[in-house]
């Protein structure tokens, strides 16, 4: 559904931002992207949306060149960015403004998700907290019928149960038809939506892997001892003893905590090359 | 060597089916909720039920009804009581055992407990 080939983005006569990029992303996938601060996994997604233009390399979403525009293409992309400014309108009028343009737009989701994140459509957007404006953009992407969605930082200002409600609102958009793309540094709060992960590491791609095919490999266990040299991976200290990443050599699928991978891989990138390829 | 050992999140999504209809939650012959609804029940992509679903398929737990749903066997609960019992014997007796031989505790130590434990619950 959105496929990279060997694209690159700089902005004027700086390193580049993304070197070389290739990967592709199927509907019915929710893809996690982490990486450090300043990695470039914003620029990736105005990639994606057509905000920004790749200096060289070719991105196609949904059978769309995104830097032409086209209705077509708008009319299936919804981004959620990290921070962004909303109209001085009351949230019903936002939806009769903007809907239009979404033809799949379900009001009944909408309608849904305002009411589960406590926001009243006669509320105005200029007296509501970033939060609050938040939860307001994120009703609309979930209610935009959007085959593709891109959320930067999505749980960034929601309070507790407002996360809840935002995977379980995600969870319930989730089909074979639709992509959704979600970066973030919060990876608990998203991390059972993922079924796939793509990690960035000095502007390139350090691992893009399903979290099936992960968890077949790795696995993670808290343990009152360090294991066996071999199958360690990764450790550190928690109040119970070691967390550890290990090489799952039992055959059987256990947990896998991506916060502590996305760890280990930030120091020893090389579990990649040597454990997950 | 003492490990915590966890299993994968849609195992444990399917043990929490297979407790539910053991609770009589679901009846046998009774449709369970869809996958959908189950994954937004616990925030999960549905992808990870559907693994769930498909492993208690494969265990004669429930059953499929194509474009239907899924459906308690009729001898599910007994299935899903066996399931159970692999899943404690495989998980967590071996971390159990561990405990017992680092502690150096007793047989009648524990059966004494155990004692204790069930009167406890008739008070």
């Amino acid at each position: 559904m959105i496929a990279i080939s060997g694209m690159s983005f700089r902005y004027k006569s700086r390193q580049p931002v993304l070197d070389n990029l290739t990967f592709n992303m199927e509907a019915g996938g929710v893809y996690g992207i982490l990486g450090a601060n300043g990695v470039g996994k914003t620029t990736l997604l105005h990639l994606i949306g057509g905000l920004l233009f790749p200096k060289s390399g070719q991105i196609s979403v949904d059978g769309h060149a995104p830097r032409y525009r086209s209705p077509a293409f708008l009319e299936q992309v919804f981004y959620v960015p990290v921070d962004f400014d909303l109209p001085s309108i009351k949230v019903g009028v936002y939806q009769k403004r903007y809907a239009p343009f979404y033809p799949k737009f379900n009001p009944e989701a909408w309608s849904n998700a305002l009411q589960t994140f406590g926001i009243q459509p006669d509320m105005r957007l200029q007296a509501l907290s970033f939060g609050q404006r938040k939860k307001v953009l994120l009703s609309f992407a979930l209610a935009s019928g959007c085959r593709i969605l891109l959320f930067d930082e999505p749980t960034d200002g929601l309070d507790i149960p407002s996360k809840d409600s935002f995977r379980r609102l995600l969870s319930a958009q989730i089909d074979e038809q639709r992509l959704a793309v979600i970066t973030t540094h919060h990876v608990h709060d998203v991390a059972m939506l993922l079924d796939q992960l793509i990690i960035l590491q000095e502007h390139r791609l350090l691992l893009q892997a399903s979290i099936a095919d992960l968890a077949e490999n790795i696995r993670t266990v808290t343990s009152t001892q360090l294991p066996p040299e071999k199958s360690l991976l990764y450790s550190e200290r928690v109040p119970g003893g070691y967390h550890c990443l290990l090489r799952n050599t039992e055959g059987q699928e256990g947990p896998l905590d991506l916060e502590l991978l996305f760890k280990a891989l930030q120091i020893s990138p090389e579990i990649v090359q040597n454990t997950l390829r | 060597m003492e490990f915590q050992t966890q299993t994968a999140i849609w195992m444990q999504i399917a043990q929490q089916i297979a407790t539910r209809i053991m609770s009589g939650e679901w009846a046998p012959g009774e449709r369970i909720p869809s996958v959908r609804e189950l994954a937004a029940e616990v925030q999960v992509n549905p992808n990870t039920v559907v693994r769930s679903v498909t492993f208690l398929q494969e265990a004669g737990i429930i059953i499929n009804q194509r474009g239907v749903g899924y459906f308690v066997a009729e001898d599910g609960v007994a299935k899903a009581r066996e399931m159970r019992k692999k899943a404690f014997s495989d998980e967590m007796l071996p971390v159990f055992f561990q405990t017992i031989d680092q502690l150096g505790i007793q047989w009648d130590e524990l059966k004494s407990w155990y004692h204790q434990y069930q009167n406890n619950l008739k008070q």
